[in-house]
């Protein structure tokens, strides 16, 4: 299992208004999940914590999650 | 890349804020997102760290994270800084500069609250072949159940989930238990964050913002630390990272802010 993205004390709201204007749908908790567990698995390869093949694996995976979300 | 006036993309790629105080020194050389230039951008008593990039979504492939971290590692050798999460794209440099502007205050306090301090990473690691029979032997309880739900043979899916159950309350009570010993040895050194163990084999997950000229005595700390545990765990440590654990900027892109406000 990996954890949620981390949070702590009170987060500063920051609003952005432009970047792009993509279709909004309820798939956006899903998609920003996996995005944050793709920062985790990277923060995790340059720890050391995984080995490349291990991070070469699930980055596969969750990318692919992200591809079938985004279709 | 050149930032000539027709080809420079709109959009800014956002790593990282710093002090203003700090641009002046910085050496930013190192490549971004896209292989572009990494720049400040000055606005009141911050600066943004950025590079130009189309705006679009990014995507959280290897290449994209590994440019993301770069500039972070870049960055903290040289100054004190709040790191952004990956993937915040800004449609144009002003918006960048009302950013900073709109949540000066915030982000100089927060700054503050870094400064002269790194983050270091402690993970407990259960070295045993079998963590459920592991925990049967250290825990009589729990041997008991199951040897009661196996006495019949094969045990019913009901039966399989209620030991599943039990063992993983014994674990989680197992993890708050070393996590709290950890906080209790560490504290004097500087904050904690206590993550939540993301696996079985986790035993625990700190985070310490350990003050530059404090990491002799944290070392030590963490060695006094190991031999109370439990011969099993490995401790683990790492770092200097940024402080990831101890800054919390959300920053919402465009659409999530709309989605919000329908």
């Amino acid at each position: 299992m990996i954890a949620p993205p981390i949070v702590i004390g009170t987060p500063l709201m920051w609003i952005f208004r432009t970047v792009h204007r993509a279709a909004m749908d309820e798939l956006k908790n899903e998609r920003r999940n996996i995005r944050a567990r793709l920062s985790e698995l990277y923060r995790d390869l340059e720890r050391g914590e995984i080995t490349e093949e291990q991070f070469d694996e699930k980055e596969r995976k969750l990318l692919d999650q992200l591809d079938e979300l985004e279709r | 890349m050149a930032r000539d006036e027709n080809s420079t993309p709109k959009g800014r790629y956002l790593y990282s804020v710093v002090p203003a105080e700090a641009v002046d020194k910085l050496e930013l050389d190192v490549a971004g997102i896209d292989g572009a230039e990494v720049h400040p951008l000055v606005c009141g008593a911050l600066a943004a760290i950025v590079s130009d990039v189309e705006p679009r979504e990014l995507r959280p492939e290897r290449r994209n994270l590994a440019a993301h971290s770069a500039v972070m590692r870049t960055l903290m050798d040289q100054t004190h800084l709040l790191p952004v999460a990956f993937g915040i794209v800004a449609g144009s440099e002003r918006e960048v500069r009302e950013l900073l502007a709109d949540h000066e205050a915030e982000m100089v306090e927060q700054l503050e609250g870094v400064k002269d301090r790194v983050e270091m990473g402690i993970r407990g690691v259960l070295r045993v072949e079998d963590i459920f029979q592991y925990f049967v032997e250290k825990l009589p309880e729990l041997r008991r159940m199951r040897d009661e739900v196996y006495a019949g043979g094969e045990p019913s899916r009901e039966e399989k989930i209620e030991l599943g159950q039990a063992f993983a309350e014994y674990l989680q009570e197992f993890q708050d238990e070393w996590a709290d010993a950890a906080v209790e040895h560490l504290r004097s050194i500087g904050r904690i964050r206590v993550n939540e163990p993301r696996s079985e084999e986790e035993a625990l997950n700190l985070a310490v913002l350990v003050p530059r000229g404090e990491m002799e005595a944290f070392t030590r700390a963490v060695e006094e630390l190991a031999p109370t545990f439990d011969e099993h765990i490995e401790l683990n440590v790492t770092g200097p990272w940024p402080p990831y654990n101890f800054v919390d900027l959300r920053i919402r892109s465009g659409e999530e802010e709309a989605e919000e406000a329908r």
